[in-house]
């Protein structure tokens, strides 16, 4: 029996789609739970209750009734708006957003799409994500929307760099740009014991800037943009806009589990739950950010990235360099 | 100082890991009805029968939200003289979609027919049906809560010193008549006793004891069960002088009495009235008490008197206060009754009450009726004795009002709103109740 | 014509067509949107060559990076909001024809000079591993250089931009 599925499973054919659906599902469920515990983990630190009503239980499925409602809620593309480019913007940011998780290993042999330029596929596709917010910020015809694209690029060019630099390093130190590879070659407490502690820190600051997550959030400031390039959306494709949200949080979590924590390695009992359990203590690290700290300062946030994380970055690339060349361990 | 930047950003995240870990402070509104202070604003009520269509409030109030109609009425004198003329009301309504609830209304009304009720979920679709007529105003009155109780040393209400009054008249007639009962049979002093006072023999077998010797040797106090602190000071004269001395004032930490805040809980009460009057029931208690100890350290060192208090016969409680002149009265009305009803409620509406109809209601719902917190329940023997107008309406107010459940389903089936079902269905079972009432009166008496 | 040379005809028409909108689009942004598209057909190219890690290089760089620069360098200039046509002057359009067409042909006689009709044939996947063999061993010298003229560009702009 379960040789007969390993069989079926070797056929490219039913192989294919068994790991679309389970990426799909991954991508569908994760970013719903993150989302769900931004609301409680939110209110309870902020000393409310957060939904209560949807799902009978502790509002489970406020979510659920969330999209439901988005789905009923009239699509308005504003007259001046560059009717394509809107239309196309949520895709090209959620394409990619999904793609991701095809490239994250799972497990031991449980990556869906394997490369050995993993890492860099994972960066590439975030950062085509960027695009899609840019196209929203300018084509909604808004003034509003338009500055928040603006400081979005700004922004994600500024933390673009110490995040790759961050990453570049744990692939010094991995000798390997595939994510299985670099999972395999750590330990189950991962590279956070070491000097890439800091990577670790660099890279969840520059991907929380990415994600355009709280105390990051200039570009869709609330108090002074409206809702930044989300100021024009509606119904369904805002929906996206904030699904792409929650899968970055997801899919920046798992990156970072996997090149920082030690992917699904766990003290004992590997498997995909660890990297789960990890994904989800993120998150929650990142929804914790979110409800202790204000939102800088477009001037703090550019100095920020280019004159603290961008130095410490290089600096310690130079470090794992260093090591690895003498071959000082870590 | 990049370090203690540090420092703060650690803090920060630290506070917002606290407060998660503690509880919230949400109020599951519409699941959890608010706890409401007592005196809260939230709708008028009205009871009509108090309005003398003097118009203050109509006149009074800044927002000229509240109609008055009324006519004038030929009332036949009782006994010469000319005929009378009185203002009916017609129409008394509040609007309360301009209603600003400032409670000047309240304030300025001279016949206390104006009250503040909690009620407050009363919202409309439409605007004209905040406009609440005089029917509904007056379905609120039911939920206005009890007044709070008289502080110590306050001069009483007059009703009340005129249903004391009376009841010292009938004290004093008993006492004559027990007075003539034990001049005509001296041989048998202890029958006597306990004919006149069932329960005092009930409660400590030792003052009872010397109950049934004292009575001969201080004959001119009748109450006889009361005089053992007396009798053993040898002054039975201090304890008529005492009699008339206002309670001590005792000190009571405020608590909550469970057994009536479940009782009110089930009969249907709202959380935060049943939780009023359970506290009033409580303070009550415990003032009695703490006087009894009082009393009693005085007296005697006997510890005897807290005991009763809780007990099904708390008459007992003032004898050891040393107060017996006024006792008597309570012993032949149904004084036990009204005390009793916080153990159990509806039984003793019926005992030996001339009245009979008043006090079923008050036996039901003792904590509202008594302002004074006193034990002796004076305002039973008020109605009793007494029952006067203001006290009959007084006694009204406070009708634990139920839900007329045929009433209510039939409005409900009528596509009422579930609200005004429930408030015309609480009218309706307090018209009843009134009517019943008004039957069983005029039958008793 | 196997798989690999009817995607590549796919990508290259794509590419082309991207291509030849980036220049003749009648607003900017629209421009920068085909470049994304131009930029990403060609890392589908250097992905049928076998050089993943250069595809993907290509797309956090061009796409990721330049794209967004000069997505931001319009928003903040001049980004004509809603529908705003360029006022490009017929000068300027013949100059721009002029300077394609020769980097064109430039390109065309050049590739048809080195390779002829000479058929390429497929090659293996180039490891990431081996890249970075070649270029940090036998191309150490032309890299450096490159970086070396990157920030001297670098150091251009600052002493342009700066104005004390
Ligand atoms: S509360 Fe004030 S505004 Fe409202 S009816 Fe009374 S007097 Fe008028
Ligand atoms: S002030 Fe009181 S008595 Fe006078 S009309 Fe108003 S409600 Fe009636």
């Amino acid at each position: 029996m379960i040789d007969a599925a390993r069989d079926l499973l070797d056929n490219y054919w039913v192989l294919m789609p068994v790991k679309v659906l389970a990426v799909l599902a991954i991508f569908l469920t994760f970013p719903l739970v993150v989302g769900y515990m931004e609301h409680k983990v939110m209110a309870h630190m902020q000393a409310r209750l957060g939904p209560m009503e949807a799902g009978r239980f502790h509002g489970v499925l406020q979510l659920v009734a969330d999209g439901i409602k988005f789905v009923q809620k009239e699509s308005i593309i504003p007259k001046a708006a560059d009717k394509w480019v809107f239309a196309l913007a949520p895709a090209v940011a959620l394409i990619p957003a999904i793609l991701v998780f095809g490239f994250i290993p799972y497990g031991p042999d449980l990556v869906p799409i394997r490369s050995d330029v993993g890492l860099f596929v994972t960066l590439a596709l975030s950062s085509v994500s960027v695009i899609g917010v840019l196209m929203a910020a300018w084509s909604s015809a808004n003034k509003y929307s338009l500055m928040g694209g603006i400081r979005a690029a700004a922004q994600l060019i500024a933390y673009e760099l110490p995040l790759v630099l961050a990453a570049a390093a744990v692939a010094m130190q991995a000798g390997s740009a595939d994510l299985a590879v670099i999972v395999e070659r750590q330990g189950w407490w991962g590279y956070i014991v070491g000097p890439l502690v800091i990577g670790f820190f660099v890279y969840g600051t520059a991907a929380l800037a990415e994600l355009t997550r709280p105390p990051f959030d200039m570009p869709v400031a609330d108090s002074e943009l409206v809702f930044g390039h989300l100021t024009e959306y509606t119904g369904l494709r805002f929906a996206f806009f904030l699904l792409t949200e929650y899968a970055g949080i997801v899919s920046q979590s798992a990156i970072a589990a996997t090149l920082f924590l030690g992917g699904w390695k766990g003290p004992f009992l590997d498997g995909p739950w660890w990297l789960a359990a990890k994904v989800l203590a993120l998150s929650f690290v990142v929804i914790w950010a979110r409800s202790t700290y204000p939102r800088l300062r477009e001037d703090q946030l550019q100095s920020f990235a280019w004159l603290r994380l961008v130095p410490v970055s290089l600096a310690l690339l130079l470090v794992v360099g260093f090591l690895k060349v003498y071959e000082v361990g870590i | 100082m990049p370090a203690l930047k540090g420092v703060g950003l650690l803090k920060g995240l630290g506070v917002t890991l606290k407060t998660m870990t503690r509880p919230a402070a949400t109020r599951q509104y519409p699941h959890v009805k608010p706890d409401l202070p007592a005196r809260s604003r939230g709708v008028i009520a009205l009871i009509e029968e108090n309005c003398t269509v003097c118009m203050l409030c109509a006149r009074e109030c800044p927002d000229w939200c509240i109609y008055i109609d009324s006519h004038k009425e030929q009332v036949a004198p009782k006994e010469g003289g000319r005929a009378r003329t009185r203002n009916l009301l017609d129409r008394f309504a509040i609007d309360f979609a301009l209603c600003m609830y400032c409670g000047i209304c309240v304030e300025v009304c001279p016949f206390d027919a104006l009250h503040w009720s909690p009620e407050f979920e009363y919202a409309e679709h439409q605007i004209e049906k905040l406009t609440h007529e005089m029917d509904t105003l007056r379905t609120w009155a039911y939920s206005v809560p009890a007044p709070d109780p008289l502080e110590e040393g306050a001069i009483e209400p007059k009703e009340i010193e005129s249903a004391r009054k009376a009841r010292e008249a009938v004290a004093a007639k008993a006492a004559a008549a027990a007075e003539q009962a034990r001049a005509a049979a001296p041989p048998v002093p202890a029958p006597a006793a306990a004919a006149t006072q069932p329960a005092a023999a009930t409660t400590t077998g030792a003052a009872a004891g010397t109950a049934t010797t004292t009575p001969t040797a201080a004959a001119p106090t009748p109450v006889a069960g009361d005089a053992a602190p007396a009798a053993s000071a040898g002054a039975a004269g201090a304890g008529t002088t005492t009699a008339a001395a206002r309670p001590a004032d005792v000190e009571v930490e405020p608590g909550i009495d469970q057994a009536t805040y479940d009782r009110l809980l089930a009969a249907g009460e709202s959380d935060r009235t049943a939780r009023a009057k359970a506290k009033a029931a409580y303070m009550r208690r415990a003032k009695a008490e703490a006087r009894a100890a009082q009393a009693a350290g005085a007296t005697e060192p006997a510890p005897a008197p807290a005991a009763p208090a809780e007990a099904a016969a708390p008459t007992q409680v003032p004898a050891g206060e040393g107060a017996p002149a006024a006792e008597p009265a309570s012993v032949e009305t149904p004084a036990a009754a009204t005390a009793a009803p916080e153990t159990a409620p509806p039984a003793p509406s019926a005992v030996g009450t001339p009245e009979g109809a008043e006090p079923a209601a008050d036996a039901r719902d003792p904590d509202a009726r008594s302002p004074e917190g006193d034990p002796t329940a004076s305002g039973t023997a008020a109605e009793v004795v007494a029952p006067g107008a203001a006290a009959a309406q007084a006694d009204a107010e406070h009708l634990e009002i139920e839900v007329d459940q045929e009433t209510y389903d039939r409005l409900i089936e009528a596509g009422e709103p579930e609200r005004t079902a429930r408030a015309k269905a609480k009218a309706a079972y307090a018209r009843k109740l009134r009517a019943a009432q008004r039957d069983g009166g005029g039958a008793g008496s | 014509m196997n798989g690999q040379e009817v995607a590549f005809l796919i990508l290259a028409v794509i590419g082309g067509l991207a291509g030849l909108l980036v220049v003749t689009s009648r607003n900017v942004v629209h421009a920068a949107l085909y470049l994304v598209v131009a930029l990403a057909s060609v890392a589908g190219v250097y992905l049928l060559l076998a050089a993943p890690f250069v595809a993907f290089v290509q797309v956090i760089i061009y796409v990721g990076a330049i794209v967004v620069l000069i997505l931001f360098g319009i928003m903040l200039t001049r980004a004509p909001v809603g529908r705003r046509v360029l006022d490009n002057t017929l000068r300027a359009r013949v100059g721009a024809f002029v300077v394609g067409a020769g980097v064109f042909i430039m390109f065309t006689v050049f590739l048809g000079g080195a390779f002829g009709d000479e058929r390429i044939e497929n090659q293996g996947a180039t490891a990431t591993e081996a890249l970075g063999e070649s270029l940090f061993r036998n191309y150490v010298l032309p890299f450096e250089a490159v970086s070396v003229l990157l920030l001297a560009a670098l150091i251009g702009a600052i002493v342009l931009a700066r104005r004390d």
